[in-house]
């Protein structure tokens, strides 16, 4: 197969040159590579300080100042700035690393020192001598770190000078990733190692199916009437279980079939058809972190008996009529509720909710009051939920 | 062994000069029959694994080794027949001709078995560069070939071959300025379905993005000259400030 | 030298007959130049990125498999000069090979404080060089110094004028005759003697001579 070198051309070697009407293409991808190296390179700076959060290289308070932030040759300095600031960001969220930013103008400023031997010109931060005379930072330390893509690989190393006259270096680091690596995307305020975060990112995965299972625990209690003459029912307690479907996995949007049972021994049974649509309000997508706040509007189809049901009728109660329905089974009611509430979830696995329920058929019942009315409709029922999904 | 004058020489009409032999194909025999059907429905892509694409500075056209000795040892061995290696040797003698060196050629040796280091040289020039090329894996992919012949070659029967050339650039006392191991995969798909598919896509690619004709071997041509090029000047000017250096310098 | 890996190294597996890198109908040719790829076996694979690539089963398999093992560059290439792509793409390997080969070859200088200087046409290279061999030079657990040993205006105007061979040694010299290196400095030159060549060569100026190492 070698044999293709010994017979193949020696011709085209006329290397591609940059042309003039190329450049504009250029600066467009350049803009478009550091728009995907900059997630990497805030990994390695996360990476850093999160290193730092666990062996701080100060064992107090110490203050430092940011000397330069460097980053992959070819890429401008827009992702330098970037760099920078997320470094600052993450370094003042996360004071346990004990690097204390400080400003420090002259440290940058090219400052000029004439002295009997020579005149020197240099960043301040360059001259200790000077700029100890310039009142600056004398005995403080300067951080250095450099960005740079090495083939596959984006390396982060920094170091830490001392800005005394002789200007050691007391410390350095060295980080890489990989270019097929996904950025971890770690929280600033909360930094933990890259496997911990991966284990996250998985966990995450794992819980994102299109489909979930809730089991559901409820209370309902229904509102006294105003004039204090008739009868509101018992609180319910409902056990619902059913499917919950979400169209992407951004969950934004949600909905559930749900059926619940109610059962409580010699006062009632009840049995529940449920659908409700949930909508994020906290964000465009599901926090893997914070918990999500859904908004939720459904309907539900309601049967209940026993004796404790005989609330459920429209007509004023009096104490006969309670009793005989004691002594019986008890009225069978079928009732319809529309539902709005507040869905308050952490990480897709538990819940808690409140919600109001309209129940038409009892819109003017004398037997329960309304908790609240809005735009003419009345809430007689408040609901509170405990959530598990599966 | 035989010795040429520096000197610059015409590339193109060196390989008019050279006729192509049939490539070797170990492939089933029915797949030989079938393939005679079509007999030009072939196309060879080539791929840079490691090391061939890295970055070249220098301008083979330009004259860089300018009064340079430049001993050329091209290692027969499985991958190279003698008459394989004495041509990679005179196409490579070329072009550092072309770039102003005075190259010899030593042609035949066999790479030794298990890696061992070829028998050494009388005497060794300025920079002695030694070539020997390595099959690193081969695959016949037998189920595209069931496909293949099921399809009546619509669908590619694929062969695939990685190698490996080792560099290693030595002065003239022996000792190692440079090694580097450059490797590269040749994939073929036989078949009437891949040649007619990328003809037609062909069509629509620049020049320098097509895959058909020798494609293959004119990238594989440029990226192992260009490195090779490339090394043979990094050896060249490491030997210089080697040659500056004190004896500590050279315990490599 | 391997790069210190800190993050599990996400890698993209391609099984033939799935996504095979090599150039295809959909698989420009320049997509497929810029990847790196090795080439493993079931057997070698499992072992090297366990959990990513399958072991073979225990009874052996019908078909041999092999997967490549590619990595995608971290920039484009033709965002910077091949000069500066061939430097910077080997920046860890080659400043980890000039700073062994400093600290073995001269032994008695793990007492001294080292300083860097970069001589290359680049000087946002440059100071990629001297960063990445100040902090090799911290690896090994020398002594290291950001200072940066000056030279009067005139010496500079002499120097530059000099041809290679002849102007750093005389560097060197002028270094330790203006008292800008102690006897007790070490400086370590990373140099780049002509455009055309990707290695870096390096120097030591130690007390006023100067040593060619590599």
């Amino acid at each position: 197969m070698m044999a293709l070198l010994a017979f193949a051309s020696l011709e085209g070697w006329a290397a591609d040159t940059l042309r003039d009407v190329q450049q504009a293409e250029l600066d467009r991808v350049r803009a478009g590579v550091a728009d995907q190296v900059h997630l990497a390179a805030f990994d390695l700076v996360d990476e850093l300080v999160f290193g730092w959060t666990n062996a701080p290289v100060f064992e107090t308070p110490t203050p430092v100042v940011l000397a330069g932030v460097t980053v992959p040759v070819g890429l401008g300095t827009g992702i330098a700035a970037m760099v920078e600031n997320h470094l600052a960001a993450v370094l003042a969220k996360n004071p346990t690393t004990n690097l204390t930013l400080v400003h420090c103008p002259q440290c940058s400023a090219v400052v000029v020192h004439a002295g009997p031997e020579a005149t020197i010109v240099s960043r301040g931060i360059d001259d200790p001598a000077t700029l100890a005379a310039l009142g600056g930072a004398t005995g403080q330390h300067a951080l250095f770190v450099d960005v740079e893509a090495e083939g596959a690989w984006l390396v982060l190393r920094a170091r830490l000078t001392r800005l005394t006259p002789e200007l050691p270096i007391v410390w350095s680091h060295t980080l890489a990733t990989s270019a097929s690596a996904p950025a971890l995307l770690r929280a600033s305020d909360d930094l933990k190692s890259a496997s911990a975060a991966r284990q996250e990112y998985l966990d995450a995965l794992r819980g994102r199916g299109l489909v979930a299972v809730p089991l559901r625990v409820a209370i309902r209690s229904y509102d006294s009437p105003e004039d204090d003459q008739g009868v509101p029912p018992p609180p319910f307690l409902w056990l619902e279980s059913g499917v919950e479907l979400s169209p992407t996995d951004a969950r934004a949007w949600t909905s559930s079939l749900m059926v619940g049972y109610s059962f409580i021994p010699q006062a009632y049974q009840g049995l529940m058809g449920q659908a409700r649509i949930s909508r994020l309000v906290t964000g465009r997508s599901r926090s893997l972190t914070r918990p999500d706040l859904y908004a939720f509007f459904g309907g539900a189809v309601i049967t209940v008996w026993g004796p404790a049901t005989a609330s459920f009728q429209k007509p004023l109660l009096n104490a006969d009529e309670l009793l005989l329905a004691a002594d019986l089974e008890g009225p069978r009611t079928a009732f319809g509720a529309m539902q709005f509430g507040l869905d308050l979830r952490l990480g897709n696995r538990i819940g808690v909710s409140v919600c109001l329920e309209n129940l038409p058929d009892f819109a003017n019942s004398r037997n329960m009051g309304e908790y609240l009315r809005i735009l003419g409709i009345g809430f007689q029922s408040l609901g509170t939920e405990v959530t598990f999904w599966f | 062994m035989s010795c040429y004058r520096a000197g610059v020489r015409d590339a193109a009409s060196l390989e008019t000069a050279v006729p192509h032999p049939l490539p070797r194909l170990p492939v089933p025999a029915l797949v030989v029959g079938i393939a005679l059907a079509c007999p030009g429905c072939l196309v060879r892509v080539y791929q840079p694994l490691s090391a061939l694409h890295h970055p070249v500075v220098v301008d083979p056209q330009l004259p860089n080794l300018t009064d340079t000795d430049l001993d050329l040892r091209c290692l027969r061995g499985k991958l190279l027949s003698n008459h394989e290696a004495g041509v990679l040797c005179d196409k490579l003698s070329t072009l550092f001709e072309n770039q102003g060196a005075l190259v010899r050629t030593a042609r035949g040796a066999e790479v030794p078995e298990g890696g061992a280091a070829p028998p050494e040289l009388e005497s060794r020039t300025e920079l002695t560069v030694e070539l020997r090329a390595r099959e690193t894996d081969e695959s016949k992919h037998p189920l595209s070939w069931v496909l293949f012949v099921g399809t009546f070659t619509l669908v590619p029967g694929v062969l695939e071959q990685s190698f490996a050339q080792d560099v290693v650039i030595r002065d003239e006392s022996g000792f190692l300025l440079m090694s580097d191991t450059l490797e590269g995969r040749l994939v073929q798909r036989y078949g009437f379905g891949p040649w007619f598919g990328t003809t037609i896509l062909d069509l629509t690619r620049k020049k320098l993005d097509r895959l058909g004709k020798n494609s293959a071997s004119r990238d594989l041509s440029d990226d192992l000259y260009g490195q090779l090029s490339q090394q043979v000047f990094n050896a060249k000017m490491r030997a210089q400030v080697l040659r500056q250096a004190s004896p500590i310098g050279r315990t490599e | 030298m391997a790069l210190p890996l800190e993050s599990p190294p996400a890698i993209e597996v391609l099984f033939f007959g799935g996504r095979d890198p090599s150039p295809g109908p959909n698989r420009p040719k320049e997509w497929s130049r810029n990847l790196s790829c090795e080439r493993w076996d079931a057997v070698a694979g499992s072992h090297r990125y366990p959990g990513e690539i399958k072991p073979p089963p225990p009874r052996g398999g019908y078909v041999e498999r092999f997967t490549m093992v590619c990595r995608e560059p971290m920039l484009r290439p033709g965002l910077r000069s091949p000069l500066d792509g061939a430097l910077l793409g080997a920046l860890q390997t080659s400043t980890v090979a000039l700073v062994d080969a400093a600290a073995s070859l001269r032994p008695d200088l793990a007492g001294s404080t080292w300083l860097v200087e970069v001589f290359v046409p680049s000087p946002p290279v440059a100071a990629k060089l001297a960063f990445a061999t100040k902090n090799a030079l911290m690896g090994r657990g020398l002594s290291v110094s950001d200072r940066t040993p000056l030279l009067a205006a005139g010496d500079v105007e002499v120097l530059t004028r000099m041809p290679p061979d002849e102007a750093y040694p005389a560097a060197c010299a002028r270094y330790f005759a203006t008292g800008s290196l102690s006897n007790s400095d070490a400086l370590l030159a990373v140099v780049s003697r002509d455009p055309r060549e990707t290695i870096v060569h390096a120097g030591i100026c130690v007390a006023g001579t100067w040593t060619w190492l590599r």
